[in-house]
């Protein structure tokens, strides 16, 4: 892409070439009611200066916590000075795969290398270029198991998924025909096997489980595969923080037919929430179901390497209606991000830096649990993630936390009747010993409700 | 040029019956020119039932991908499973060893079908 700027007088000679006086003309077209035939309200022009201060003023407003252990699907990480450098070359930035690969293949092969990336940290065979985020690829992952199922039309959904993801689910999956989406209830904060049991039917085409769930446990993928498999169907592991690849063995090693999730955490800032990074990887007997763009690697008429957009008939300007998703774009930038940082971190590195992130969250676990209004909630193995129940004033603890620039855990009140007063807490490399010693300090101080 | 032993439908796949109430079902040499290189045969799992015209499976080349359709109902009996790593063979030998499914038909086979002739001038309306 090249920015290719235009003189008046090549404007002119455009406008004179097409027979038209001025670029407004080129309007005549919509009808005249619909033009709006006054100024944009809009404040009027402020220097650089000034708009600088006016920014500066708002981003004051913002409350800027010094101390973060929040998660829950947006996880703060550190991120490389070189992966912003990287990035910065203009050709990266498009999210558009390109189809014409003789002048492309500087982004395919970052595509390529994405997809190769994903499938060794989830154990499975063909990926795609990416997907726009965690929920809409759990969508796009429950989707592609029904058209391998034929038949089958139930997708069973643990609860310990994302709630978020469960709500893309709802609202992508209802509105198909004969299509039914069933929740699996949670028993001490993982799946429950004997409720799974009881719906896995012969209708079922796909469970989706969270690894580790939403509550931070890591769940017996495992023995979920083995029922699901038992009774016909595949498993989908759902992962919304992919550096946990670096501390737990691969879905793919345990069963998984298919993986998906979010990888914001590799490379990616928090931004407000987005845009993030949907991944979803699958066994190559699978991969003519997949959606979205696959990059595969080739040699031309010379024998040298190169880089393809491939099994392109699924897609939709081949497949038309019946192609395997509508979309046909990816997160080409934000999966960019994630090459360049996991290729910075390496092996040794991700597996650092994800081992950092379990020591820290148990010895956050261990500091907290000495408190005497904070319970152990859930007995699961868990990575960067747990859940602790307060027994004090859940307000009162948020005011004290505020107050000292400390973001605590999520408040899962909200989320489920026996979650009442417990805190989803997450801990990362960026969490120093300092912090959570703080934190200790000032929950500590907090006012019990219990004995009062 | 297309053999008499087998029939036709307008949407180039042939049905050949081997007498026994058991049909051999493809696609034309002529389907398979149209659509180029083959790569990949989608197929049905044996035991499925089809009526007349519906799709039992695709067949995808590098340039696109076509469902294709059952000339007469019947129940599928085998698949032949060599497309799956030589989907060639559909271009190399359409009506022989590029067949994709045996069925045992319901009953008669689809009155619409057409004869080689018949066929012969489907094909030459369509190429000019």
């Amino acid at each position: 892409m090249r920015y290719l700027p235009t003189a008046p007088s090549e404007d002119r000679a455009l406008l004179d070439a097409i027979g038209v006086d001025r670029a407004e003309a080129l309007l005549q077209g919509i009808p005249a009611h619909l033009r709006l035939d006054r100024e944009l309200d809009l404040p009027g022009q402020l220097s650089e200066q000034e708009v600088l201060q006016q920014m500066t003023g708002l981003a004051a407003m913002n409350t800027a916590f010094s101390a973060r252990f929040l998660g829950a699907g947006a996880y703060d990480h550190f991120v490389p000075a070189a992966v912003d450098q990287m990035i910065s070359r203009q050709e990266w930035f498009t999210a558009y795969t390109p189809y014409q690969p003789e002048i492309s293949q500087g982004t395919l092969q970052h595509i390529f290398e994405y997809q190769t990336l994903m499938c060794d940290l989830t154990g499975l065979e063909v990926g795609n270029a990416s997907l726009y985020d965690g929920g809409s690829a759990c969508v796009e992952a429950a989707l592609m198991a029904v058209r391998l199922q034929k038949k089958r039309r139930t997708i069973l959904i643990s609860a310990g998924l994302h709630p978020h993801y469960q709500e893309v689910l709802c609202t992508n999956i209802t509105p198909h025909e004969g299509l039914k989406l069933v929740l699996v209830g949670l028993k001490d904060g993982v799946t429950d096997l004997d409720d799974l049991a009881a719906k896995l039917d012969g209708d079922v085409a796909a469970v989706l489980v969270g690894y580790p769930n939403f509550l931070g446990s890591v769940e017996d993928l495992k023995a979920i595969g083995d029922a699901a498999h038992a009774a016909g169907a595949l498993l989908v592991s759902v992962t919304q923080e992919a550096l946990a690849f670096g501390w737990l063995e691969a879905p793919g090693k345990l069963g998984a037919d298919m993986a998906t999730g979010e990888a914001m955490s590799f490379g990616n800032k928090l931004n407000f929430g987005g845009p993030y990074l949907g991944f979803l990887t699958v066994k190559d007997a699978q991969k003519r179901e997949l959606p979205g763009r696959v990059v595969g690697q080739t040699r031309d008429l010379d024998g040298r390497t190169g880089y393809v957009l491939t099994l392109t008939a699924r897609e939709q300007h081949i497949r038309r209606d019946k192609a395997t998703s509508n979309i046909c774009s990816n997160q080409g930038l934000v999966a960019l991000r994630a090459n360049i940082f996991l290729q910075l971190a390496g092996p040794e590195g991700l597996q650092g830096l994800a081992g950092q992130n379990a020591a820290k969250a148990q010895y956050l676990q261990a500091r907290l649990l000495e408190l005497p209004d904070q319970e152990a909630k859930f007995s699961a193995p868990f990575f960067n993630e747990f859940v602790t129940r307060y027994t004090g004033d859940m307000q009162a603890l948020q005011a004290a936390c505020a107050k000292a620039g400390i973001l605590p855990g999520l408040d899962l009140t909200p989320y489920a009747a026996d979650l009442s007063n417990c805190i989803l807490w997450c801990a990362t490399e960026l969490n120093s010993r300092a912090q959570i010693e703080q934190l200790v300090e000032v929950l500590a101080r907090v006012p019990s409700l219990v004995e009062g | 040029m297309y053999p008499s032993d087998v029939k036709y439908t307008k949407n180039h796949e042939f049905i050949k019956p081997l007498g026994d109430g058991t049909a051999v079902v493809g696609i034309t040499s002529y389907a398979q020119e149209a659509l180029g290189d083959v790569v990949f045969v989608d197929l049905p799992e044996v035991g499925a039932t089809f009526a007349a015209g519906d799709e039992f499976g695709t067949v995808e080349s590098v340039k696109t991908v076509s469902e294709i359709f059952m000339p007469s109902a019947g129940e599928i009996l085998a698949v032949n499973e060599e497309l799956e790593a030589h989907p060639e063979y559909v271009n190399e030998d359409a009506f022989g060893k590029g067949w994709m499914v045996k069925i045992k038909l319901a009953g008669d086979l689809a009155g619409d079908l057409l004869d080689a002739a018949g066929y012969a001038s489907l094909v030459s309306e369509e190429s000019h």
